[in-house]
């Protein structure tokens, strides 16, 4: 069994081709501009729409654990609650969902063959991201066997944040690593994301020298984080010494916003424009400059 | 039994037609020596009598030249006259009553009312279909097409009728003339030649209106221009058209008087004399762009709604490079054009160009919902199997209207019944009633209390039961209306060009068309399918609920039964590529388009098959059904096509199109599958979406049409967003479902600027 917090087929933009997708739970990273901030539990979220509740308490009067209360705001207690989905049932108007399942490898593996067709003529596969895959390392590298099993073209979206040992393991199932270089500077790295900065790079360092080829170093590109000048060049001359496939700068957005708000979360950047691809334009010439190709967007 | 009324609309009519260019009173005055002629003729063969009355109207209700036309050959239709269609006039000698009454509200002296009025009486008892519908229509089981409270509707009309036009501009119109002589005469071949004068007088006609044109401008080019179809029509009056100008003008004449609003092949019939011109130098490929850009003109200005077919591209085109250089600029035209119609379509095979996909991937992307892709690598042996017909005569399919296949030249298809599935289920759950009106409408069927279902199956084949009851009516109407038709006229235009009319001296549907066949619009497949699914799932496998207790919800349309809906809504539905519930929908559509198909086959039909097409009419149907167990409420839409119930689909663009790849075409005689993507997508994502498309096909899709949506709905969806569940955006890093993102991210979205 594996913790799902969702799979998107035709996904278009996690690696070459149609793809498939599949976001599993658990992260041990906190980014504050996490688009999928319901991932980082291992366990199923409660997701609560204020925008959609009528505030009628049939949720949390059917709630035998207790695990609702509105005090006078909405709160869930995810030690007591049972995910018996009582309160999803009784919710009159779907304002209440659980966000990611238990399942079966087996079964997430018919899901991702029913596209095969697909994968074969664009040269496509399946991905899988996060949360972080491998903070649920033994059921990865089942799923990881099962799916090669079928000969897929098998990439994964990874945080490097845990110990060079599983990448070790995991390197002969994997095609593509898409893994995050999220700043230089060690201090802040650890203060803004809480990951350990020497595993990290460790785990971005072996890469790039083992397989370099099959390499995506991925910059979420944040202001007030790592959008100085200063930080982004570092990063790409940095990269750049590596033979890497490319570098992929991707510009701020706050579309997970309505996550945060259905966990009942503070997105701390509320105020903050999102960022157009252009503002990143100049980066593409000066990756040229260093021979790394740079593609902004994933 | 009392007289049937069909006055009221008799065809989904969306764009607003041009108005006549006659005076009301000159209208009148037509209308009237159309009727003398025809009460005149009372005695006289059928043919003679339609000849009588066509040349009341032809060529006086052709219209002026337009400042921009390039082809010569507006005209217009009136209330009374004769036709092939609902959708511009009537079929045979026709009177459109609610037209009529229209037109005589336009009047204001009194005594053109009462002539007026003295029409109106005659044609009751007259007009074809009024005929028709006398003996099909009734009370309970058959309703008139538009009547939506029947299950079952039944209409007489000659739809999708796509003429050998390859044979027009290869004899030319005396070239006709000998081949008519040719034959043995009868009263029949006498009218065919008579037709051919009276074509002539047609053209003639359009010299004189060319001239009344010329009289008009100065300006240089125009001038140019129509010195240059006054030539032609000239030309074609005597001889056989020798340049792709004269074929062009010489086609559409035809079909203008012919009735026809589907064209068909035009990269077969004008591509070797495009081809030609341009090899010889006489025309530029931007002189040729302006010729069909004039076309697309003249035929978006008929305004027929749901026809107006141009096909290009696919199998069975004997001058590849010539038709392909057709298709070439038809594709730009249409890119440019964006008009509504005509309805562009491209059947394509492993053969066809890239630059052919490229530029039709192009036009789909920029919004103009054409092309549509038809699969011929699919559709070629479907239509084999499905009408029974060799390879070679395969190659000659055509979708026409809303998607219904016929062989060129050779075929009569047209879709004159229609069948509400959801409806007719109604009917074996409550006991024969129509919960929607209370009204017993399951015929001599025994239909068992709902207790008595105590399994699935025997649930199912009451249904079927039912079916098959509606099946047997459906193909009598179906030859019925062939029989009225004949009874009353020949079609001579028509004729002329259908194989085999000419050598069999037998007018379209007295023997002489060589395959007759048909269709039958069924309706609500997948509302019924994946009610089944329901039934199956939560009384007989789950037994959650009795039958009765899920019927019981419906009847009340779930008010007061909402957590039951919610159960049923929350059931896998078809459309998400889930095995259980795509083959509940298959054994369904296999159970339907098999017995439909077998019936034309007893009956002695060419073919008979169902079509699962989209217009308005599962909206129109849908809002007089009542709340079926697929969760779907009382009077809210039925499913479009073959495609999910809005709302049903969530599963991505691959699952959808796995779903719909699966029903085997050899089976239906048509079936439209429809799928939107934003502009992003298709530009940013175009070899993804491309390749998506390819898969599909690969997999035994036989058809798509692709709607691009831009922020127009985008903001329709925020005001409505039930209506747009799988409206899929790239929002950044990931994507979403539009409806699903919070106000603000919309808005953020909406905000983007938009580049044309």
């Amino acid at each position: 069994m594996i913790n799902v917090s969702n799979i998107e087929r035709f996904a278009t933009h996690d690696g070459p081709g149609i793809r498939t997708t599949i976001f599993l739970k658990g992260c041990s990273l906190h980014c504050p501009w996490c688009a999928n901030p319901e991932t980082w539990a291992e366990y199923p979220v409660l997701m609560h729409d204020t925008k959609t509740c009528v505030r009628c308490l049939a949720c949390q009067n059917n709630c035998s654990n207790m695990a609702i209360h509105f005090d006078p705001e909405f709160k869930w207690n995810s030690q007591t609650c049972q995910r018996c989905n009582t309160c999803i049932e009784n919710c009159p108007v779907e304002a209440l969902e659980f966000s990611g399942k238990s399942m079966e490898i087996e079964e997430i593996v018919k899901i991702v063959l029913k596209d095969i067709d697909y994968y074969k003529n664009s040269q496509g596969g399946v991905t899988i991201s996060g949360g972080e895959a491998f903070v649920q390392f033994d059921a990865l590298m089942e799923l990881l066997k099962a799916l090669k099993k079928h000969n897929l073209h098998v990439a994964i979206e990874t945080t490097g944040n845990y110990s060079n040992e599983k990448i070790k393991s995991a390197l002969s199932y994997i095609d593509l690593w898409l893994i995050d270089f999220k700043h230089i500077d060690k201090d802040m790295l650890q203060k803004v994301t809480g990951g350990d900065y020497d595993q990290i790079m460790e785990n971005i360092m072996y890469l790039m020298n083992a397989c370099p080829d099959q390499v995506i170093i991925r910059t979420p590109v944040i202001p007030n984080f790592n959008s100085d000048q200063k930080t982004l060049c570092a990063m790409i001359e940095y990269v750049s010494k590596y033979p890497v496939k490319e570098m992929d700068l991707l510009p701020y957005h706050s579309l997970g916003k309505s996550k945060w708000d259905k966990m009942h979360k503070n997105y701390v950047y509320s105020d903050l424009k999102m960022m157009d691809k252009s503002e990143l334009s100049d980066y593409v010439e000066i990756g040229k400059k260093h021979g790394l190709k740079i593609k902004l967007g994933g | 039994m009392a007289r049937i009324n069909i006055d009221g609309a008799q065809n989904v009519e969306v764009s607003i037609k041009i108005p006549c260019e006659k005076t009301p009173l000159e209208q009148l005055e037509i209308m009237e020596a159309y009727t003398k002629a025809h009460q005149e003729s009372k005695n006289e063969d059928k043919a003679v009598r339609e000849l009588n009355c066509l040349k009341t109207i032809f060529p006086r209700l052709f219209r002026s030249i337009e400042e921009n036309d390039l082809i010569a050959g507006r005209l217009d239709f009136l209330p009374i006259g004769f036709g092939s269609v609902t959708s511009i006039g009537g079929v045979g000698h026709y009177c459109v009553f609610h037209k009529l009454r229209a037109f005589k509200d336009t009047l204001e002296d009194e005594e053109l009312k009462k002539r007026v009025d003295v029409l109106y009486d005659y044609w009751q008892d007259n007009d074809v279909k009024s005929i028709y519908c006398q003996d099909i229509l009734n009370d309970t089981t058959t309703g008139r097409f538009i009547d939506c409270k029947f299950p079952f509707m039944a209409t007489a009309r000659l739809s999708g009728m796509m003429l050998d036009y390859k044979k027009l501009v290869r004899f030319g119109v005396d070239g006709l003339i000998n081949l008519i002589k040719d034959n043995e005469s009868n009263t029949f071949m006498e009218a065919c030649l008579g037709t051919m004068y009276l074509f002539k007088d047609v053209i003639r006609k359009q010299i004189e209106l060319v001239e009344d044109a010329i009289e008009k401008t100065q300006d240089e080019q125009r001038l140019k221009d129509l010195y240059l179809m006054k030539e032609d029509l000239i030309y074609i009056l005597d001889h056989k058209p020798a340049t792709f100008h004269q074929a062009l003008q010489l086609f559409w004449l035809y079909a203008l008087c012919a009735g026809c609003i589907n064209y068909g092949r035009m990269d077969i019939v004008l591509g070797p004399y495009l081809k030609h011109d341009i090899d010889t130098g006489l025309i530029d490929e931007d002189e040729a762009y302006r010729y069909v850009k004039s076309l697309w003109t003249m035929i978006e200005n008929r305004r027929t709604t749901v026809n107006g077919r141009i096909i290009v591209g696919g199998k069975g085109r004997e001058d590849v490079e010539a038709a392909d250089l057709f298709c070439k600029i038809a594709l730009r035209v249409c890119k440019d054009t964006r008009y509504v119609e005509p309805q562009f379509t491209l059947r394509f095979d492993h053969t066809t160009p890239d630059y052919i996909m490229d530029m039709a991937y192009e036009c789909i992307a920029s919004g103009a919902t054409y092309p549509t892709l038809y699969n011929d690598e699919v559709n070629v042996p479907a239509v084999m199997y499905g009408m029974r017909v060799d390879e070679k005569i395969a190659e000659q399919y055509i979708p026409f209207g809303c998607g219904e296949f016929v062989i060129q030249g050779k075929s009569v298809g047209t879709p004159n019944t229609l069948l509400n599935l959801v409806k007719i289920m109604q009917l074996a759950l409550n006991e024969g009633y129509d919960p929607m009106d209370h009204v017993y409408k399951a015929g001599p069927v025994k239909v068992h209390p709902i207790e008595s279902f105590d399994t699935f199956d025997k649930f199912y084949d009451q249904y079927k039961a039912l079916l098959d009851y509606y099946f047997d009516l459906s193909v009598y109407a179906q030859k019925h209306s062939y029989e009225i038709m004949n009874q009353e006229v020949s079609f001579l235009f028509t004729s002329i060009l259908m194989d085999d009319c000419l050598a069999r001296q037998k007018a379209l549907l007295d023997g002489g068309v060589e395959i007759l066949g048909g269709t039958n619009e069924t309706y609500g497949n997948i509302n019924a399918s994946d009610a089944l699914y329901a039934i199956k799932t939560l009384v007989y496998d789950q037994k959650k609920y009795t039958l009765k207790e899920l019927n019981e919800a419906a009847l009340h349309n779930y008010v007061g039964y909402e957590k039951i809906r919610k159960e049923i809504l929350a059931l896998p539905k078809y459309g998400n590529d889930i095995e259980d519930v795509d083959e509940m929908a298959n054994d369904l559509y296999e159970y339907v388009a098999k017995n439909i198909r077998q019936r034309g086959i007893d009956e002695g039909m060419g073919y008979y098959l169902i079509v699962i097409s989209n217009n308005q009419t599962n909206t129109d149907w849908g809002h007089q059904t009542d709340a079926s167990l697929d969760g779907r409420l009382r009077g809210v839409y039925m499913n479009p096509a073959n495609n999910p119930q809005g709302g049903a689909a969530k599963s991505g663009p691959t699952a959808v199109l796995n779903s719909l790849a699966r029903f085997d075409a050899k089976y239906h005689g048509g079936s439209v599958q429809n799928i939107k993507f934003t502009p992003r997508m298709m530009h940013e994502d175009k070899e993804k979406v491309k390749l998506l498309f390819k898969t599909y096909f690969d997999k035994g899709g036989c058809q798509l049409m692709v709607t691009v949506v831009d922020h127009g709905v985008l903001e329709d969806a925020q005001k409505h967003p039930e209506n747009y569940p799988d409206l899929i955006v790239r929002v950044a890093g990931y994507s979403a479902v539009f409806v699903n993102l919070t106000k603000d991210v919309q808005e953020e979205l909406l905000s983007r600027t938009l580049y044309d």
